[in-house]
């Protein structure tokens, strides 16, 4: 129930405003959104509350893709003639249910449309209530996204971010805003629909092979395609039509061009969602769709080719972000650098690796919202983003200039910060990877750590170092002001939980670590050449991390306490250094 | 023994008896017409709403007979209901329903009856296409939509556009009835009767007479007169033209009705019904690729020479030429027998969301008119979320449901039709799911155009307060079945397996 | 390949083969010197005098179409008229005489309400 209010109260408040008040002034309208987001994200924590309340499910059989919590009704039932002529029924239904990966991701878009609501507070002033009503879809659509368990439920909710996207990009964008926003809607569009193709091959071979009712339903699908997998040569199609879709979304280069240019155009709370919520989406279809149900296809096509990509995209991000004069664009690069990084975890496909990726889908989301939101308030004060005409500003704006270093610090991955623990999780799975170039892969990821702290530090360098040089700002009289109390209550909860997560993230893998075993465990049981010298260690969970660091010469405490992030057992020692603690 | 034939023909009656209800209502609209309207062919204002409200009542009641039947296959002479016409004859009156909204204020009033008159004789030619089960009288069926058709693409607006639009229409809907008539000849040449039931069993027992080589003639002659009405390429070409000329409402007509009776009357000629066997010969099964290549060259041509336009109904014209060939491919799936989900059924089922969806833009673009200047280009809707809100949202919501996007019912009928395609297991099967798929995006770019224009540009008009009434409604009711088959599409779906 | 059924087929490839061939080869060989008096229309010998389109009254088209229509309701009105009253075999049963007359009444009754239409708008007016 609280599942469905979650969901839902965002879209009543949107057709409320839209229907009864869409001419409200600007004021009425962003304390009506202030109002149903901050009921929305508590409604998301008391979802949280009651998920971490369920009883453990340890030892309890699962399928690969098991919500927690359910919600599922009848939406339609297509019948097929089978092979004798009998009329089979494939169902669809509304299929909501939350798990671990999805409760994190869900708060963390709750938590990003508050920011997003406040930080438009004073930016936004024409045709206002449209905005946020706008603003409340998209809120419905990605959170739709994290609880659907239903394949073509999935894609709708998936498809659907794509629509309140496209206005308000559009319409509250900036000069090229029509461009970008349909570049934006066409490029997403073309790669979804060859993974709908990809989707609808995926659940007919899986009907005809398994005789499946619900083919479409995530959890009887991953249990079906567990003990009964496709053959390898369909795993492998059929994962490079459905990746299409996601990796446009990642993005993962080439498929990226249409990032910067939305970024650029969108306005400031469309930049936060973009950056903190809707990228995801990509990864999180890999992580539902595509590595339970294709395990050989992610091991024969995935690791290579989305290893390189992700690769290629964080070095290649870099390296246009060092370049970038527009302080909004050199972030939306960082953004395809810091998700290569997510996606190079994922693709390690262990333990460590997937939740490293999954760490940094969350901390990528805090900490380049907090970018966006701090861009969106240096271009409401100088209404230029170019770092070309700034320098020296830490002396104007001290307060900002604080917060964007704390944040520009946990983007690049400072231990302590909550980058930092994504970053060393997705590279040490990826290093450990069972697969040939796993450590080169994770040699040049490594790089692209180097390389981001580059860009950035050169960022603040310029920007808020140095010699005192402001752009003109005719339309003030008097000076700058520095952060307000609005935009520090903006910019707290993330520069909070990026703290927070940085020197506490045990209690977050906890919540993902069920899905992630589960997921892995469907990962290994694929007779792929490079499984089989870890097959016996793979059935004791508790060894694999241990057998593999160790061989690499890392001293036996650092091991431990590595064991430690993910795997939590009383047997072991306690590690030496409370740093790294739970 | 007579009164068996009596009986039979008393009972066949009874199976037309709303069509019957339909046509008598012609008769009276018609002949109270003139007398009415004076020498100059002016009537008293708000004659036409008149008009309506008894075509409206009219439809009521053929409605409640129509409830009171149910899809029992029944009849075996020149008509016969099964699932399909019982079916076909509740989307008709539905569609009939809208079209009278949509057309209430856009006759005048000394024309209305005639206006009226005929579109009530296309629904119960409709009906009757779907309920023939003899070749003589689906033609009668077929030239009953035809030539009320003209009338009503003419009275409207008389002027210079509209004479050309008709005219177009005209001719080239004579010579596809031409075509349509010949291959029936050949038909008929070949098997030695008429009836639609005998024809499938002769076809399926293999006894084709002297002349087999004539059945694919006849097939193919069938598929080029049907081919006009459903607007597939390159039978398309007056598709543009006459849609701009006609005017909204008998664009609205025309982008739905024909296309409904081109579709029944090609299952019914090609696609026997009853289930033959897996290798019975059937007309649809001796035509080849022919309507796989129709199905891929529409959707293409459609999408493709739609980006180009910039008048509405242009380019709304060439979306429907594009729809039908999604249809097509419903349609071409069907026609083999099948080990998956049904072409056919899929192919219903996009054709009724199809109505909704285009019913419902025609619908919009009314409702924004007013009496001086109506919204013909897109810049003229330009800004129209400003002026006209609610209306540019419906016409979004209409325009997105065209593109196959979630969540309107358009996405569920694309997504039976990938379904349908795909599961057919043949190489030809999914190439059609990936064209498909192909022409989904293509369509977005043109579609979002106009979505672009309305919420992205400033307004183009001052405010324009007229209001359209009945087109709202109208609207509303598109926008409500579209929505509303996205959340419960079964009782559709339902009521779609009946048939078939 | 029955030769007797496609005949007609072969008949009519030649004569449109034959008018082919004739334009055309007309068409090739002959001399093609124009000259003002070639390509005046030919009237008998006669100098054409004014134009040859001459606007044509509608009125007569519409009674001529309405002939058409009441003719042909005529060809269906006399096969009953005969058959509807014979006792023997090839009239209409007894039974189903008072069916069929309704069916007639129907359709003369349609025609009847076109009548109406047509005479009401004018149609029979000679201007």
């Amino acid at each position: 129930m609280l599942m469905l209010v979650t969901i839902f109260l965002p879209l009543v408040a949107a057709g409320l405003m839209l229907f009864l008040d869409i001419r409200a002034t600007p004021t009425r309208a962003r304390w009506t959104a202030l109002i149903a987001t901050l009921a929305t994200f508590f409604a998301s924590l008391g979802l949280a509350g009651e998920f971490l309340r369920l009883p453990s499910a340890e030892g309890v059989a699962r399928a690969p893709v098991q919500p927690r919590m359910e919600l599922r009704h009848d939406w339609l039932t297509l019948e097929r003639t089978d092979a004798e002529g009998n009329s089979q029924p494939m169902r669809l239904e509304f299929y909501l249910g939350v798990d671990g990966i999805s409760i994190t991701m869900i708060v963390l878009t709750t938590l990003l449309c508050v920011c997003g609501v406040l930080v438009s507070w004073t930016s936004i002033t024409e045709r206002a209530a449209e905005f946020f009503a706008i603003l409340m879809v998209l809120e419905t659509g990605l959170i739709g996204v994290f609880c659907a368990f239903d394949l073509v439920l999935f894609y709708v909710f998936f498809e659907f971010t794509l629509i309140p996207l496209f206005f308000l990009v559009g319409i509250w964008g900036g000069p090229l805003r029509r461009y970008a926003a349909g570049k934006f809607f066409v490029y997403t569009l073309a790669g979804s629909l060859i993974t709908l193709l990809g989707l609808v091959s995926l659940v007919w071979q899986a009907t005809l092979q398994t005789g499946l009712e619900t083919p479409f339903s995530l959890p009887a699908l991953s249990e079906a395609l567990r003990s009964n997998p496709l053959p390898d040569s369909v795993q492998t199609a059929l994962f490079l039509a459905i990746a299409a879709g996601f990796m446009v979304k990642v993005p993962l280069v080439p498929f990226h061009t249409w990032l910067p240019l939305a970024h650029v155009e969108a306005p400031t709370a469309g930049s936060v969602l973009l950056a903190g919520v809707l990228l995801k989406l990509g990864s999180y279809g890999f992580l539902r769709l595509l590595m339970p149900m294709l395990p050989s296809g992610c091991w024969d096509v995935g690791v290579p080719l989305i290893a390189v990509m992700s690769v290629v995209g964080i070095i290649y991000g870099s390296l246009c972000a060092l370049a970038q004069d527009d302080i909004k664009k050199l972030v939306a690069y960082s953004s395809v650098a810091h998700l290569g990084f997510c996606m190079l975890g994922l693709f390690a496909l262990n333990v460590e690796g997937i939740s490293g990726g999954v760490l940094q889908m969350i901390n990528h989301g805090l900490s380049t919202g907090a970018l966006f939101c701090l861009v969106g308030m240096f271009y409401e004060r100088y209404h230029t983003r170019s770092l070309s005409q700034l320098g020296g500003l830490a002396t104007r704006l001290p307060r900002l200039a604080t917060a964007m270093v704390l944040i520009t610090f946990a983007s690049i991955g400072l231990p302590g910060l909550n980058g930092f623990v994504g970053e060393i999780l997705a590279l040490m799975g990826m290093f450990d990877a069972q697969h040939e170039f796993g450590r080169v892969y994770a040699a040049l990821g490594a790089t692209g750590v180097v390389l981001g702290a580059w860009y950035m530090l050169a960022m603040l360098q310029t920007a808020f170092f140095g010699e005192l040089k402001e752009p003109h700002h005719d339309d003030h009289a008097e000076p700058v002001q520095d952060l307000g109390f609005r935009e520090i209550v903006t910019l707290a909860p993330l520069a909070t939980l990026c703290v927070v997560i940085g020197l506490f993230p045990q209690p977050l893998l906890d919540i993902i670590n069920p899905d992630v075993k589960a997921l892995v465990t469907v990962l290994n049981n694929v007779s792929h050449p490079s499984t089989r010298a870890t097959q016996a260690a793979a059935e004791d969970q508790s060894q694999f991390p241990a057998t593999s660091s160790a061989s690499f010469g890392i001293p036996a405490d650092e091991s431990v306490a590595v064991l430690h992030l993910v795997n939590p057992s009383p047997a072991q020692p306690r590690p030496a250094n409370p740093g790294i603690g739970e | 023994m007579l009164d068996a034939l009596v009986e039979a023909l008393k009972g066949s009656l009874s199976l037309v008896l709303p069509d019957i209800v339909l046509l008598a209502t012609v008769a009276v609209v018609f002949f109270g017409a003139p007398f009415l309207t004076d020498e100059r062919g002016r009537s008293e204002a708000g004659l036409r709403h008149r008009w309506s409200w008894l075509a409206l009542a009219a439809v009521g009641f053929s409605g409640w007979l129509w409830y009171q039947s149910t899809p029992v296959e029944v009849g075996d002479g020149p008509f016969r209901l099964d699932g399909l016409a019982w079916f076909v004859r509740g989307l008709s009156l539905a569609t009939l329903v809208v079209l009278l909204l949509v057309n209430w204020n856009q006759v005048p009033d000394g024309a209305s009856a005639e206006s009226i008159g005929s579109l009530l004789a296309i629904g119960a030619g409709v009906n009757l296409i779907a309920a023939s089960n003899d070749l003589v009288y689906l033609f009668l069926a077929l030239e009953l939509v035809s030539i009320p058709t003209y009338l009503f693409l003419f009275l409207p607006r008389r002027d210079a556009a509209a004479q050309e639009a008709t005219t177009k229409y005209f001719l080239l809907s004579a010579f596809s009835s031409g075509l349509v008539l010949f291959g029936m000849s050949y038909v008929f040449g070949v098997v030695g009767s008429t009836n639609l039931q005998v024809i499938g069993q002769a076809l399926a027992a293999g006894q084709n007479g002297p002349l087999p080589m004539l059945l694919p003639v006849a097939a193919i002659l069938l598929i080029a007169g049907l081919g006009f009405r459903i607007t597939a390429v390159p039978f398309h070409f007056y598709a543009p033209d006459v849609f701009q000329g006609a005017g909204t409402s008998g664009a609205a007509m025309l982008s739905f009705v024909p296309k409904v009776a081109g579709f029944v009357a090609l299952i019914r000629l090609l696609i026997p019904s009853g289930w033959m066997g897996p290798d019975a010969q059937t007309l649809a099964n001796l035509t080849g690729p022919t309507v796989w290549w129709l199905a891929v060259i529409t959707m293409f041509v459609g999408n493709l020479l739609a980006i180009l336009q910039t008048d509405v109904r242009r380019l709304l014209a060439f979306s429907s030429i594009a729809h039908a060939g999604y249809m097509l491919v419903g349609f071409q799936i069907g026609r083999e027998t099948h080990a998956g989900i049904d072409g056919i059924d899929a192919l219903l089922f996009y054709l009724t969301v199809y109505g909704a969806m285009s019913l419902g833009a025609f619908a919009a673009l009314i409702a924004t008119s007013d009496e001086s200047k109506r919204y013909e280009t897109i810049d003229d809707l330009g800004g129209l979320s400003r002026t006209r809100p609610a209306v540019a949202l419906l016409m979004t919501l209409f325009l997105f449901s065209m593109m196959g996007l979630p969540p309107t019912a358009g996405f569920l009928a694309k997504l039976n039709l990938f379904f349908a395609a795909w599961s057919q297991g043949t190489e030809s099967g999914r190439w059609l799911a990936i064209f498909l798929a192909v022409n989904a995006a293509i369509a977005a770019w043109y579609y979002l155009r106009i979505i672009a224009a309305m919420y992205l540009r400033e307004p183009a008009h001052a405010e324009n307060r007229h209001q359209e009434p009945a087109a709202s409604v109208a609207m509303a009711c598109c926008a409500l079945v579209v929505l509303g088959l996205f959340f419960a599409p079964d009782w559709l779906w339902r009521a779609i397996s009946v048939v078939s | 390949m029955d030769i007797s059924v496609y005949a007609i087929l072969l008949y009519a490839g030649m004569v449109a083969g034959f008018v082919v061939v004739n334009l055309a080869l007309t068409h090739l060989l002959s001399p093609n010197k124009r000259t003002a008096v070639k390509q005046m229309p030919y009237e008998s010998g006669m100098d054409p005098v004014g134009d040859a389109r001459q606007p044509f009254d509608v009125k007569f088209y519409i009674v001529a179409i309405l002939f058409l229509v009441f003719d042909v309701e005529l060809l269906f009105l006399y096969p009953w008229a005969v058959s509807a009253y014979i006792d023997d075999a090839s009239g209409v049963p007894a039974g189903l005489r008072d069916t069929v007359f309704g069916v007639m009444l129907v359709f003369m009754a349609t025609l009847a309400i076109a009548y109406v239409y047509a005479w009401r708008k004018g149609v029979f007016k000679w201007r």
